[in-house]
């Protein structure tokens, strides 16, 4: 835990109370992962992902304003688009080799660690967005205005998207357990 | 169908802020939010030490200097485009004046050759080249020619129509706009015509709905008074002024010289024909004859070209508009100045209108393809959204 505060930055947005941007990456790095790890559900992507929003939110620090709100969604905002843009270039390099995967046999994707196997079923069987909602929500625990607002949707929408996620989830479970 | 047991939005929320489940199915999800809270996964080592790499600022200085750069590199370039453009503009129009000033043919009736009118190449020349020079060209002219041809003399007033005078007139009339310059211009050529007379030369130049025209006319002398109320007619005048040279004593002296030649020619021929001569005589005579003979033929000339100086005026019309009105009549000095620095600032105005034509269409279309690549992006992450594997192609 102590590597990034020990190559902690110096430079400190005073005006604005920026911190320095290896303290928001030491507080936040295990919660842009875990948001990413649910997301993804793939330890390693998680990974390279999480590896890339923090590079991206660098570069981006100086325009992070802490008055408009905390960093966590802002890092899960830039996490969510880096994972939209792997999943878009991926999509499209997996369709230009549909013919091989066809013949290829799907790798089975490595668990997530901590949770029990029928809901880790029920997660995988939830899309992506639904994935996603969960991660914010419950995982992270942001409240619903900060969650609709980085997702780009209404806080109605929002909630609605969570109730379909964990109605879906428990619906799993049940079945899984009856299984 | 929808299941009787769908979790609503208001409970769900409700779960999630601790509220005791009512249902077997509440308790699941409650259960799986229990379990998904106390998810733990750290970052390993090897990610953490990755981020941890990050520590080098960047640098916002240069970001920062990029926009105030452009900004000033666009603010010079059209101040330089605008500079160009008016330095271009001034250099375009004296080149226009000079290459429009062309010298007109004369008409038969100005003394029965083609050559130009008379005069026209003395006053036609610096008047054309030198703006506004005229007036000391003349007096230069008039100077140098004053010891053996009487005095010039300025007034704002007609000339004396008794005497016969060389008479040279500057008109100037001020236009409301280019398109009454053109009318005017066309009138004072067809006045010039209507009274004898010929154009000299001629030159127009507008720009929008400024411009400028001079024309240099020759006009019956007896005619003057009638062209200048017929000229002053065609717009409002600004300057008038009348430079006359007597050329009267001139002509009176070569008149009487002319006489006593033709006298003692005649003498001299009646003494041949009395044929009471010796040779020697007679050849003095002849010869004192062919002198007196060559000497009225010069004479004659020479009071021809003095009366037809004085049968012609020399009528220099400069017709403006309001705004050409100070480039018309002086250039240089501080006005001159503060007018350039003006025509420069109205310029750059023209090229910022111009270039804000041109661009808006571009940043209209900008916006929009933005605007149509925002809204593709969006349903994009929408479509990946939708799916368990976002990175898997999606099925048919």
């Amino acid at each position: 835990m102590g590597d990034v505060s020990a190559l902690a930055t110096p430079w400190v947005g005073a005006r604005t109370g920026r911190p320095p941007f290896a303290e928001a990456a030491e507080r936040n790095l295990d919660h842009v992962r875990r948001y990413l790890l649910v997301f993804t559900g793939d330890h390693a992507l998680a990974d390279d992902l999480a590896a890339e929003t923090f590079e991206r939110a660098f570069r981006r620090w100086r325009r992070y304003d802490p008055r408009r709100g905390p960093e966590l969604p802002w890092l899960c905002g830039i996490a969510r688009r880096v994972a939209l843009d792997h999943f878009r270039a991926e999509s499209r390099r997996r369709r230009r080799e549909e013919r091989f995967a066809r013949e290829t046999r799907p790798e089975r994707e490595p668990s997530l660690a901590g949770l029990s196997p029928e809901l880790e079923d029920a997660l995988r069987a939830l899309t992506a967005g639904e994935r996603e909602v969960v991660a914010l929500r419950i995982v992270l625990d942001l409240d619903a205005e900060a969650t609709a607002r980085l997702l780009g949707i209404g806080r109605s929408a929002c909630s609605m998207r969570l109730a379909r996620a964990l109605d879906k989830l428990a619906e799993r479970m049940t079945a899984d357990a009856v299984a | 169908m929808p299941s009787p047991e769908l979790l609503a939005p208001e409970r769900a929320e409700r779960l999630l802020a601790g509220v005791p489940p009512e249902t077997a199915r509440e308790a699941d999800v409650e259960r799986a939010v229990r379990e998904l809270r106390a998810l733990s996964a750290p970052a390993p080592a090897e990610l953490r030490e990755r981020v941890g790499r990050l520590s080098a600022p960047p640098t916002p200085r240069r970001r920062r200097l990029v926009p105030v750069l452009a900004t000033a590199a666009i603010v010079a370039a059209a101040l330089g485009a605008a500079a160009l453009v008016a330095h271009v503009g001034s250099g375009d129009r004296s080149v226009r004046e000079r290459a429009a000033v062309t010298p007109v043919a004369g008409g038969e009736d100005m003394g029965g050759s083609a050559e130009p009118a008379p005069k026209a190449g003395s006053a036609v020349g610096p008047a054309s080249e030198e703006k506004h020079d005229f007036w000391s060209a003349l007096s230069k002219d008039r100077r140098a020619t004053a010891s053996g041809e009487g005095v010039v003399t300025e007034s704002a007033g007609p000339p004396d129509a008794e005497r016969a005078q060389d008479v040279d007139l500057l008109l100037a009339l001020r236009l409301d706009n280019a398109d009454r310059l053109s009318e005017a211009a066309n009138d004072a050529l067809q006045i010039t015509t209507d009274l004898g007379g010929v154009v000299a030369a001629s030159g127009v130049d507008t720009a929008g709905r400024e411009g400028t025209a001079r024309l240099e006319l020759s006009i019956p002398t007896r005619k003057l008074d009638e062209a200048i109320v017929r000229l002053s007619a065609l717009g409002t005048i600004t300057e008038q002024r009348i430079a006359t040279r007597d050329l009267q004593g001139g002509i009176d002296r070569r008149g009487r010289r002319i006489e006593q030649l033709r006298t003692a020619i005649r003498a001299d021929e009646l003494r041949l024909a009395s044929g009471t001569l010796d040779p020697g005589e007679k050849l003095e005579v002849e010869l004192r004859l062919l002198r007196e003979r060559g000497l009225l033929r010069e004479l004659t000339r020479e009071r021809a070209r003095l009366l037809r100086e004085a049968a012609y005026a020399e009528v220099s019309l400069v017709l403006h508009t309001r705004e050409a009105a100070g480039a018309a009549v002086e250039d240089g000095g501080i006005g001159g100045a503060a007018r350039d620095a003006v025509d420069a600032l109205g310029r750059a105005g023209e090229i910022a209108v111009f270039a804000g034509i041109l661009v808006a269409p571009l940043f209209l279309v900008s916006l929009v393809l933005w605007i149509a690549v925002r809204a593709r992006r969006r349903w994009t992450d929408e479509q990946l959204l939708e799916r368990p594997s976002p990175a898997a192609p999606p099925q048919p």
